[in-house]
């Protein structure tokens, strides 16, 4: 007792942590794979949409169709990344919670849920800038 | 639940998981507030096109108006509950790594992770069920 007292003082990962991981990571693993299926119909969708639009508009409109459609996949591409270093936070925190000794893979695992993260937050930013951009570019557009 | 077992011992958060800890919160952090501001701007516009919009004019009726707030309320709550968990991982982890004796601090930090979690693969399950529902009755509506 007087041992297990002491070890709750440490940094460490303790069962109850170790708990609440294992749940986060089973649901992060969940919520990655219905989002890599949601990104793969994305990009079904996409393609079809290219076939079927490049037989019905002419010429002069396949510019327009071909540019959204790159956009289109690039966003598609842009959100597959997060959500592949959720996965990989997944597997490897599962990996890592159930076998002894296993530090360095939980450490991987916390590398991805990092990347995952500062993926989502630098997209954000650029996400944001764009806005501020087109409403200054607004602003200027009034006066 | 053998992985829970208490013969593990606990994991130590190593030098390079800290750091990898610390990142993840400081982003989680940033998109929490993001989040906090989007919902705030909506609460904002919504309210305001509620109050000058006219929709509390004679053409709507009480009930609903009751409806819609209801509606709204519910929506807002269901996008605020999984940001305000990750701003309390964010906080109670970053607390937790820097002080000494913090075992506690983390866990909480790590319990909020995982409801945050856990909340978004809720919300997607039943986002898919309503899916799955109304694409069957779609289809017994054709057959």
């Amino acid at each position: 007792m007087e041992k297990l007292e002491s070890n709750i003082q440490l940094k460490e990962i303790n069962s109850a942590s170790r708990e609440h991981l294992l749940v986060t990571a089973k649901w992060a693993k969940f919520i990655a794979i219905v989002a890599f299926i949601m990104q793969g119909i994305s990009v079904f969708s996409i393609v079809t949409g290219l076939i079927l639009g490049a037989s019905i508009v002419g010429q002069a409109e396949l510019g327009g169709v071909a540019i959204s459609i790159i956009i289109s996949l690039a966003v598609v591409v842009l959100y597959f990344f997060p959500t592949y270093y959720l996965y990989k936070f997944a597997i490897k925190m599962i990996d890592g919670l159930s076998y002894k000794n296993s530090g360095s893979i939980i450490e991987e695992g916390f590398e991805n849920l990092k990347s995952s993260f500062k993926f989502m937050g630098i997209l954000m930013i650029v996400v944001l800038s764009f806005y501020a951009l087109i409403f200054l570019l607004g602003l200027i557009a009034a006066f | 639940m053998d992985i829970l077992d208490s013969n593990f011992d606990n994991e130590k958060i190593t030098e390079n998981t800290k750091s990898y800890l610390l990142q993840t919160t400081k982003w989680a952090k940033f998109l929490a507030i993001v989040g906090f501001f989007g919902i705030g701007t909506i609460v904002i516009f919504v309210l305001s096109s509620l109050f000058f919009g006219g929709r509390f004019s004679g053409s709507s009726t009480f009930v609903g108006v009751i409806k819609f707030i209801s509606i709204f309320l519910s929506a807002i709550t269901l996008y605020f509950l999984p940001i305000y968990f990750l701003y309390q991982f964010a906080v109670n982890m970053q607390d937790g790594l820097k002080m000494k004796r913090s075992a506690k601090k983390i866990e909480e930090g790590f319990k909020y992770l995982k409801f945050s979690f856990r909340f978004m693969g809720v919300l997607m399950v039943i986002g898919l069920a309503y899916y799955l529902f109304t694409f069957i009755v779609r289809l017994l509506i054709i057959i």
